[in-house]
């Protein structure tokens, strides 16, 4: 613990991190409340107007205040990345371990888990956006589907991931020895190797909320994601992007900035998790 | 001769300031080879680079290296680049991580070439054929065309070799030039260093944690601890008187001889009551299926019998399936056919229930002490798992024996807390120990547990197993390479090649008199750290064969002196020899008898008696009929 | 010395490979390693290619109601609706939907789309080729910039280059992962189009009043100077530049930082050291590192080649491009599902074929590979 403690510490880009995921995960449960203006009611009276004192932001072509708007999308951006990321991980990683403990053996399960690597590979043949723009827009455009699409699509990576550190955790002489001092398989997988195969997923992790919310953006960007009006960072952005090319910058560029943020935050994190792990990095 | 290298008070310190070197000053001469010795981060190899002008990146350099007339260390990078790979060659070792994985070697040698002289590919290429045969390797095309990774270690070695000699070199630095070669090839290849560098008359510095080849390969030697040089000068000398005590300690330690011989070391005469037997292996066969419907017999009907109390040494190079034998034992992999009986119950045919019981009683400690503990698990987690999960002791007691635990393997309650990768692989693999200690365990396999850990820990360690074994009445399987910890600590030896026993019986009789010519081999090329040890000629030809392509018939044909038409035709059996309980699988071993006996291996320091000529002198022995003598009291 | 008579030290090395032999015959190559490993790999197409389809295939019964009135829509008459449901098989078992629909693919048939009034094969031959100009030159610009620079950051040595390339890839790297590429693209449209006036306008692969060069290969670059049409070209190139940094700025930085960190390991790696050791020249050395670096960098560039299919159909949006990756947005806000679904085969196959090259390439460069 203390390790942990000095690691931070000498770290100010970890602790930059950590500080945004924490603002953005604040911002996640009290953003409505904290906007200056009602982010889903539009005023049309005041369509894009500049940056001003009374819209910080300035507003858009709806008449929404971008600040409002801003402050108030991580409750779906955030939000989405988070459940999906958690799904994702949920299944991806106790379906990993299993295919990586039992990948070679003979048997039915060794067979299983052959199936279930060829299955991934499958899936991430895929362009990750398209796959994700194939199941939303078979679905159809609605907040579960796209936490759905995205957990599904990001499955794969973590199914990869847990199965090849179980593999090279497997082979290590302490799983040897538990097998030896007689522990079951279970056992093994479960208190020796498993433990060890997290931190790497803890990495991934970080990584995947961040590409989880780019992708939600994206999708709302070409209206397979999340319907207006709800605030999105994504689909601001579309909805400004005629206004760019105008010269009316501000809506679209705010919330590209907060996103763009926002997944700087969890990368920080991610990177000083994998430096944590890395024995090297250790003074 | 004249004088190649004077190093002067080098001094070498890391960017942040911490000292590398310390002053370390000494001279080369042409056609002598120093030796350096010393423990791991001693700064042998950063001495090596940094006669180079590679001292690592960032680096404080003082002093002075001169070679010849030149004062290295103040001339520039480009001039250095020239005398490296010319007249400063260095050999490292392990011998195919050195090598680009990407290019054949025969091309890696002769960019060497080309390096150093402009001549065409065309004369390079052949030069490097050339060096490759002077390296004594067969098919030097074959060779010259394969990648690192289809090498041998002992091949790749020797592409080492012809590497530094490919452009004359005056001085040759070689920095553990047998790393993890088997013990029999690490002989073949320094005697291949020495006769070159003789040839060729130029300087040798090897650099090494071995002292046996110090002591037959060097005529001065230099002890180096934390950067600084403890001790220097003739190795005759040094090995007869050592002045400092770091080193004295170290050659007690190598040498083992402040421990015990254990006390059933003597030659076993005639029967003794028996004990009951422990650990039985009957024609053990251990196949791995390969693709296309071969397979690789790991373990080709090995048996022999562990009596409780006692310590049965396994001796055999890799490929010999000496691992495999722990491994079917331990149940982590089933055998074949034959079965594993312990305390008279057949693993393969027990109940759940005496299964249950069985593991608990036979542990192991194995090779890699970090490596063998959970690193995201504290030692008192880690030392309490075993006791917990076989349900020895109720969980208030646990905490108890776990200090009990700790305390008999000689390591202080403080470390309970730890993590393996904050200890030591001294004190892991003592851990290791106590782990398997924890269920009350009868037999105890230990699979190479020293092999991995640095000279004075290694005497360490052995001498804890033995006072262990008194105190606890253990058995112990000690599965080793290291010729000189069986001679120590086993009461019985067997030894073990390409899957089959060639000889088992007594330890002190093994040694002194060898009855299988792989034995001997074996035993000869063990240097010990004595440069009075009679050096026996007994050698084997060539390499250990790939267990996929173990010939029919004695497993040794493809390398022995002896070997004759009865040998191809089947698989010799084990019998008996001129002494009760030592068993021989050579057709032929009553020639091994007589002359060849080593005396030295009775005593490992201060042989002085001489070496007998060891030409085999009894006629040769037709059939396969056992040549048995009552050998009693001799 | 050792016995000259070493006939029996043929076994020699642990055979841990069958190496076959290498000399350079024909026989030889059909004999070779390269042939047994592009055959089993081609085998290993066909169950990957049936797999692609069949997930393809799956998205029909992921439509919510009834698939063929969502697929013809609200327009539709019954008859056509019962004629569909009839054709895609629907009250069958799945293998036997997969069955008819397959059949109907590999003939060509990749259904119509309601908005185009067009089938959907025709209409995704006529637009890949604008999507596949967008992706491979923003992967060729990705390379050709950021290759060298790893390979430059990567070396050892030069302290000062390095810390400071250092800091900058860095700092890249981060905004490259953060930023979406088709915000990039407007950002970039912004400063150069509205503020700067330099870009030309974001509505397409050309100006209003250039005509397009006769269709060749459909790449406007290729067709205009295989016609010597260097005004289409120079207005080609004009609408290019824009979209393909906006994708390449976002590439790049895997590119820069797999290839910095796979010199950095080559150079540290043992036999580096020990080459230099050697004396060899650093020229050498160097050449011997990219040899080295190469077979990482390649498998990451097929990967981020077809990742950009993703990134292309957000950037044509942006850009009004014309190319597939907008077709499928078209159709996705139309509710047109064949359009979308032939783009997503159109992909998955994409993509399977490129993992493919790079496979090839990895093991023609790697002899360790067994085949």
């Amino acid at each position: 613990m203390e390790a942990w403690i000095a690691y931070v510490r000498a770290r100010p880009f970890f602790q930059a991190g950590l500080a945004i995921v924490l603002v953005i995960c604040a911002m996640m449960v009290v953003g409505p409340l904290v906007a200056p203006h009602n982010p889903v009611q539009a005023n049309p009276a005041v369509s894009l107007q500049p940056p001003s004192p009374n819209y910080w932001l300035g507003t858009d072509d709806n008449g929404f205040d971008v600040l409002s708007r801003v402050v108030a999308a991580p409750r779906v951006d955030i939000a989405i990345a988070l459940i999906a990321t958690a799904i994702s991980i949920g299944v991806g990683v106790p379906l990993g371990l299993w295919a990586g403990y039992f990948s070679g053996r003979r048997g039915p399960f060794g067979w299983l888990s052959e199936v279930l690597l060829r299955s991934m590979d499958m899936l991430q043949a895929f362009p990750v956006f398209i796959l994700a723009l194939a199941l939303v827009a078979a679905l159809g455009p609605r907040i579960q589907n796209v936490i759905a699409a995205i957990a599904f699509v990001n499955i794969p990576v973590f199914v990869r991931l847990t199965r090849a550190e179980t593999l090279s955790i497997r082979q290590r002489p302490f799983v040897e020895a538990a097998r030896s001092g007689g522990s079951s398989h279970l056992r093994i997988a479960f208190h020796h190797v498993a433990p060890n195969a997290l931190g790497p997923v803890l990495v991934q992790a970080s990584v995947t909320i961040g590409w989880a919310v780019l992708l939600t953006a994206g999708l709302s960007f070409i209206g397979a994601g999340i319907p207006i009006p709800t605030p999105e960072w994504g689909s601001m952005i579309a909805i400004g992007a005629r206004d760019m090319v105008t010269g009316q910058w501000w809506p679209s560029v705010f919330p590209g900035i907060a996103l763009g943020i926002s997944v700087v935050g969890f990368a920080l994190v991610g990177d000083g998790f994998r430096g944590f792990l890395d024995p090297r990095s250790h003074g | 001769m004249s004088q190649l290298l004077a190093v002067d008070q080098l001094m070498v310190a890391t960017a942040s300031g911490s000292a590398l070197l310390r002053g370390l000053s000494f001279t080369v001469r042409q056609g002598q080879s120093l030796g350096i010795v010393g423990e791991a981060g001693a700064g042998k190899t950063v001495l090596l680079y940094s006669l180079l002008g590679m001292s690592p990146r960032g680096s404080v350099v003082s002093g002075s290296v001169r070679y010849k007339d030149r004062e290295l260390l103040r001339e520039a990078d480009s001039q250095l680049r020239k005398l490296r790979g010319s007249e400063l060659s260095i050999i490292a070792g392990p011998a195919r991580a050195m090598l680009n994985p990407l290019a054949p070697v025969g091309n890696q040698i002769a960019n060497v070439i080309r390096a150093h002289r402009s001549v065409s590919s065309a004369i390079a290429n052949r030069e490097a054929l050339d060096l490759i045969s002077r390296v004594d390797i067969a098919d030097p095309a074959w060779a010259a065309k394969a990648y690192p990774h289809e090498l041998s270690g002992g091949m790749a070695q020797r592409i080492l070799i012809a590497i530094a000699l490919a452009n004359n070199p005056r001085l040759i630095l070689a920095d553990e030039p047998t790393a993890g070669l088997d013990t029999t090839v690490q002989l073949q290849v320094l005697r291949t260093i020495k006769h070159l560098v003789d040839e060729m008359d130029a300087g040798l510095i090897v650099v090494t944690r071995d002292l046996g080849i110090i002591a037959h390969f060097c005529h001065d030697v230099m002890v180096m601890r934390e950067g600084r040089v403890v001790e220097q000068g003739g190795a005759g000398q040094f090995f007869a008187a050592p002045r400092d005590q770091y080193s004295a300690a170290l050659l007690e330690s190598v040498n083992l001889s402040r421990i015990q011989l254990s006390d059933a070391a003597e030659v076993q005469v005639s029967a003794t009551e028996r004990m009951p037997i422990t650990l039985r292996i009957v024609d053990l066969v251990k196949d791995y299926p390969l693709s296309g419907g071969r397979a690789l017999r790991a373990v080709n009907g090995v048996a022999f019998t562990v009596e409780a109390g006692e310590t049965m040494g396994l001796v055999g190079e890799s490929g010999s399936g000496k691992t495999t034998v722990a491994r079917c034992i331990l149940n982590l992999t089933t055998c074949t056919s034959g079965h594993i009986e312990f305390g008279g119950v057949d693993l393969a045919a027990a109940s759940e229930r005496e299964m249950n019981s069985i593991r608990r009683r036979i542990q192991a400690v194995f090779q890699d002490p970090q490596g063998s503990l959970n690193p995201s698990m504290s030692i008192k987690g880690i030392l309490s798992e075993l006791i917990l999960l076989h349900r020895v002791l109720p969980q208030s007691q646990v905490v108890g024996r776990v200090r009990e635990l700790l305390d008999l393997v000689d390591l202080p309650p403080s470390i309970l807390g730890r993590r393996p990768h904050q200890l030591s692989a001294g004190i892991c693999q003592r851990v290791a120990i106590a782990r398997a200690l924890s269920t009350n365990p009868e037999l105890l396999i230990l699979d190479e547990p020293t092999s991995l850990l640095d000279i004075r820990v290694r005497a360490d360690i052995i001498s804890l197993l033995q006072r262990l074994q008194r105190e606890l009445k253990l058995t112990y399987l000690f599965i080793s390479h290291d010729l000189t910890a069986i001679r120590h600590i086993a009461d019985r030896t067997t030894v073990m090649y390409l899957g089959s026993v060639v000889e088992d019986g007594p330890t002190a009789e093994l040694f002194t008199s060898p009855r299988h010519p792989y034995t001997k081999a074996l035993l000869s090329a063990v240097l010990n750290a004595d440069p009075k040890q009679p050096f026996d000629p007994f050698q084997l030809e060539g390499e250990i064969p790939s267990p996929i392509n173990a010939p029919f018939g004695c497993p040794l044909q493809t390398r022995c002196p002896l070997v004759r038409t009865a040998c191809r035709e089947a698989h010799p059996p084990l019998v008996l020899t001129d002494f009760a309980e030592h068993r021989s699988a050579c057709l032929f071993w009553p020639e091994m008898m007589g002359a060849g006996d080593f005396r030295h291996a009775e005593v490992p320091r201060g042989a002085t008696d001489e070496a007998e000529p060891a030409e085999i002198t009894t006629p040769t022995v037709q059939g396969s009929v056992p040549y048995r003598r009552e050998r009693m009291n001799d | 010395m050792v016995d000259a008579s070493r006939a029996h030290d043929l076994e020699g090395p642990l055979p841990l490979t069958r190496s076959a032999p290498r000399s350079g015959t024909l026989r030889s190559w059909f004999d070779s390693r390269m042939l047994r490993y592009l055959v089993k790999r081609l085998a290993f197409l066909v169950p990957q290619l049936l797999g692609i389809s069949f997930i393809t295939f799956y998205l029909i019964r992921l439509l919510p109601g009834d698939p063929a009135t969502a697929i013809l829509g609200s327009m539709a008459t019954p008859g056509q609706i019962q004629n569909l449901r009839e054709q895609l098989g629907l009250t069958q078992p799945v293998p036997v939907q997969y069955w008819l629909w397959l059949q109907r693919v590999l003939h060509g048939d990749l259904g119509h789309s309601n908005f185009t009034g067009n089938a959907v094969a025709s209409d995704l031959l006529t637009r890949l080729p604008a999507t596949l100009e967008l992706i491979t030159i923003s992967t060729v610009l990705a390379m050709v910039t950021m290759i060298p620079l790893g390979l430059l950051l990567g070396r050892p040595g030069g302290r000062w280059r390095r810390k400071i390339g250092g800091s900058g890839a860095f700092v890249y790297g981060l905004l490259a992962g953060a930023l979406p590429e088709f915000w990039i693209g407007l950002i970039l449209i912004f400063v150069f189009y509205s503020w700067l006036g330099l870009a030309p306008a974001p509505l397409g692969r050309l100006d209003m009043s250039v005509v397009p060069p006769p269709r060749v290969t459909g790449f406007l670059t290729i067709d205009s100077v295989v016609a010597g049409d260097w005004v289409a070209l120079g207005s080609a190139l004009q609408h290019l530049i824009l979209p393909v940094l906006s994708l390449a700025f976002v590439i790049g930085a895997p590119v820069l930082r797999m290839t910095r960190s796979m010199v950095e390991n080559v150079h540290n790696s043992e036999y580096m050291e020990y080459a230099r050791a050697l004396g060899l020249r650093d020229r050498q050395v160097t050449r011997y590192a990219l040899r080295n670096s190469l077979p990482p960098v390649l498998t990451m560039i097929g990967l981020i080649y077809s990742f950009q299919l993703g990134g292309a159909v957000l950037v044509e949006q942006v850009f009004s491009w014309g190319g597939a990756g907008q077709y499928a947005v078209q159709a996705i806000a139309n509710a047109d599902f064949w359009p979308v679904q032939g783009f997503v085969l159109i992909a998955g196959v994409f993509s399977v074929l490129i993992y493919l090259t790079v496979d090839l390439l990895y093991f023609a460069i790697d002899p360790r590979i067994e085949p």
